[in-house]
């Protein structure tokens, strides 16, 4: 993966992007619904738990949990072009390795030795040595994806480790045996 | 999705998923669709499907069912046709697809033990 990042960004949102930062997560488990609460003093928004009543389109809101985190994207270019470029963004979290306690978790994420993580080079100034968790693939709004910062994008050669080791941790089938006859 | 034994590989090139090694750029194509000029392409695109998909049905009788004499597409081929107007799943495809995924023996068990905590 030593040469998985770009010099200089691609012109559009692409795939094997990274962006700093995205709030990523899940509902939080007791599920809790909520609905808007009266407007605080300054024009702040209150929410309280309530039983689940979406608005019309069938969509509500409900308490999540989860970190802002720098993401990588996942989703395949002329996807994100789709929709007037409006659509949900396919990404994973990223994290830095030096979080993990174990050194058989670092040796394991940093040698790429198990499919569900993507091992990332640090860039200066930018991240540290870092993984990609494939295990927490979210979709996140397109507006919030516009209000992330794009840091890096890959290179042709990263983005081809990236969806090997999408096809490996969803699949497991193995991305050498994919072949057709001439 | 469950008629994976009516496996045909050929036809997996049209979609693009896998097709015979040939490097395209990557970068330079991206723009292409990106700045507009999709559509003065149209035209060369639809004789290029027409093209393949002649060749293809010519071809089909003819392939024997998984022979892996060519590489596997890279990220920067898959792009490809989709970027260039095949927006739809070619008639079996899944099938085929579901075949091939079947008829491979999967990547081997992992130890999960030493897996980092979900951070998220």
């Amino acid at each position: 993966m030593a040469d998985c990042w770009e010099g200089v960004l691609k012109p559009d949102l692409s795939q094997g992007d990274l962006l700093s930062v995205v709030l990523v997560g899940t509902a939080a488990a007791p599920q809790t619904a909520l609905k808007r609460g009266s407007t605080k003093k300054g024009g702040g928004e209150s929410w309280d738990s309530s039983p689940w009543k979406p608005e019309g389109n069938g969509i509500g809101h409900f308490l999540g949990k989860g970190r802002n985190v720098a993401v990588i994207v996942l989703s395949q270019d002329c996807e994100i072009d789709k929709h007037d470029g409006k659509g949900p963004v396919l990404v994973a979290p990223v994290h830095p390795v030096s979080l993990l306690q174990s050194p058989e978790a670092r040796e394991a994420v940093t040698n790429r030795k198990r499919y569900p993580f993507l091992p990332l080079p640090h860039i200066e100034g930018v991240i540290e040595d870092s993984y990609a968790d494939l295990r927490c693939i979210t979709y996140i709004d397109r507006e919030l994806i516009n209000a992330a910062e794009r840091k890096k994008s890959m290179t042709a050669a990263g983005v081809d480790d990236l969806v090997k080791q999408i096809i490996a941790f969803i699949t497991h089938v193995p991305f050498e045996k994919l072949v057709v006859p001439s | 999705m469950n008629q994976f034994e009516s496996y045909m590989p050929g036809a997996w090139v049209e979609d693009g998923l896998i097709k015979p090694v040939m490097k395209v750029s990557y970068e330079v194509d991206r723009r292409k669709t990106r700045r507009g000029s999709w559509s003065s392409l149209q035209p060369v695109i639809a004789l290029s499907i027409c093209a393949i998909t002649a060749s293809v049905a010519l071809l089909l009788p003819s392939v024997p069912y998984g022979v892996a004499d060519v590489d596997i597409v890279a990220s920067s081929t898959t792009t490809e046709s989709s970027r260039r107007g095949i927006e739809t799943v070619p008639d079996g495809y899944w099938d085929r697809l579901g075949a091939a995924i079947t008829s491979v023996s999967r990547l081997p068990a992992q130890d999960a033990s030493f897996d980092p905590p979900i951070m998220v």
